[in-house]
């Protein structure tokens, strides 16, 4: 795999990556550092993939992986630090009220929801990224339709219907 | 709501993202080296040699996951932390163990005692149990702990509990999901082992082994595994008086009462030959539709050395 090919498969999953990032972390700023820590790994592994038609779903799993760490990073921070960790800073004025009904459904339910309905994936694809059984991802798209219907009251997914 | 709305929802990809993206994307080095190490020929042959060996001795081993393998794999809490006791029930272990052959009334599972030990210098007696489905073609077996191990199926979704669910969830090596999602083979019946609540009865009496824990695990072969430990200081006065010696005397009479009615149950029922007759009870419940159908149960009596 050439540097070439890695920027412009990266620069096209760009707006992706950070739909999954932020679906982990609870910051810009965190996304931004798991993904740059994402994207140093599979430069550095990018011989392990043999299919580049693979490579968005490749990515896709370091990038997971790098946002588990950085989560895992910020419990341990926030089990030594004395002082408690400042809130996040507010939404921006920009969200919306979908913005809160995402950030209501949790990680376990969002991943997969962003997964399905924006990146495409299927339900065998998402199952592999995540390490859930089938079963396991149908049912928190579910799950997650579920609760935004009603927190939103409204359908979601129309075009699905 | 559509697609585009959820998209939305995410607000516009911030600069810094896409900063720290093309950030990354500099110093990505074209001469910079694979983190792959590469192996000769040489250390390949004798990389594949090693784990050669080591699948046969792990064949050995796994063939039968009993406690050999069990207290060095899945249970290393006392060779890290008490290691005489490792040692002892290792040195104590019977794998030749006389036992009735048992099926359930129905004739779904068979149950063998695969090993037990009667460690006596470090007051324990364990044992381990294999279940297996007598038709492997038609039945695939799991323990009924392995059913909603998570505690979240309930009757009525609780709105304040996002992990409330109605179905019954199961865990298998494949997974934790709706069973035929986590099965080998969702064609299959599933069949639930329990071995009702791991009492081990003495004889044909109604008085019990003194009881400490239990764990149970799917094998390598399919077979319901369970592991179950006993406390002797339990039938020992001396030990009893020692370990309630600051409770109220009540519970002393009552422990030196039950290690009176225990002892008194093991002398009746050891043969000449040294050998203690016990019998433990078990219930093998089909999942059907979703739901956990009536029992069918066994009874498995075996003997142990004690002396």
């Amino acid at each position: 795999m050439d540097k070439q090919f890695f920027t412009q498969e990266v620069k096209q999953a760009e707006r992706s990556l950070y739909r999954i990032a932020r679906s982990y972390l609870p910051t810009d700023a965190d996304a931004a550092d798991a993904v740059q820590e994402a994207l140093a790994r599979a430069w550095a592994k990018r011989d392990v993939l043999r299919e580049e038609q693979y490579f968005r779903t490749w990515l896709t799993r370091i990038v997971i992986n790098a946002c588990k760490d950085e989560l895992k990073r910020h419990k341990r921070v926030r089990l030594m630090a004395e002082v408690p960790e400042p809130a996040p800073a507010p939404p921006a004025a920009a969200r919306d009220e979908l913005s809160g009904a995402l950030e209501t459904l949790g990680v376990k339910y969002r991943v997969p929801l962003v997964l399905f309905y924006l990146d495409g994936y299927s339900i065998g694809e998402i199952s592999k990224l995540l390490f859930l059984p089938q079963g396991t991802v149908k049912n928190r798209i579910f799950r997650a339709r579920k609760k935004l219907r009603t927190y939103l009251q409204q359908e979601v997914f129309e075009d699905e219907a | 709501m559509k697609r585009d709305d959820l998209d939305r929802a995410y607000g516009p990809t911030p600069q810094v993202f896409t900063d720290r993206i093309d950030d990354a994307l500099r110093s990505c080095k074209e001469d910079e080296p694979v983190n792959v190490k590469r192996f000769t020929k040489r250390t390949a042959v004798i990389a594949v040699l090693i784990a050669l060996l080591l699948c046969g001795i792990a064949y050995a081993i796994v063939a039968t996951q009993g406690q050999e393998w069990y207290y060095n794999n899945r249970f290393t809490a006392y060779q890290e932390h008490e290691p005489d006791k490792q040692q002892a029930i290792l040195d104590n272990l019977q794998t030749e163990v006389p036992q009735e052959e048992s099926s359930d009334a129905q004739g779904l599972i068979n149950v063998v005692v695969q090993d037990y030990s009667w460690a006596a210098e470090q007051n324990v007696f364990t044992l381990s149990i294999a279940a297996r489905a007598l038709s492997d073609a038609e039945y695939e077996l799991y323990a009924l702990w392995d059913l909603d191990v998570d505690g979240c199926c309930v009757s009525t979704i609780d709105p304040n509990d996002p992990d409330s669910r109605t179905e019954h969830w199961l865990w298998t090596p494949n997974g934790c999901g709706l069973p035929e999602d986590v099965m080998n083979d969702p064609s299959k019946q599933l069949l639930l082992v329990d071995f009702c609540n791991c009492h081990v009865w003495i004889g044909d009496s109604n008085v019990e082994m003194p009881g400490w824990s239990f764990d149970n695990f799917t094998g390598e072969d399919g077979a319901s595994i369970w592991v179950m430990e006993f406390d002797l200081s339990r039938l020992d006065p001396e030990a009893i008086r020692e370990n309630l010696k600051d409770e109220a005397q009540e519970y002393t009479d009552r422990g030196l009462a039950y290690a009176q009615e225990v002892n008194a149950a093991i002398a009746a029922n050891t043969d000449a030959d040294g050998l203690l007759t016990l019998r433990i009870n078990y219930c093998v419940y089909p999942f059907i539709d979703g739901e956990v159908g009536d029992p069918t149960e066994g009874t498995l009596t075996f003997k142990v050395k004690t002396q």
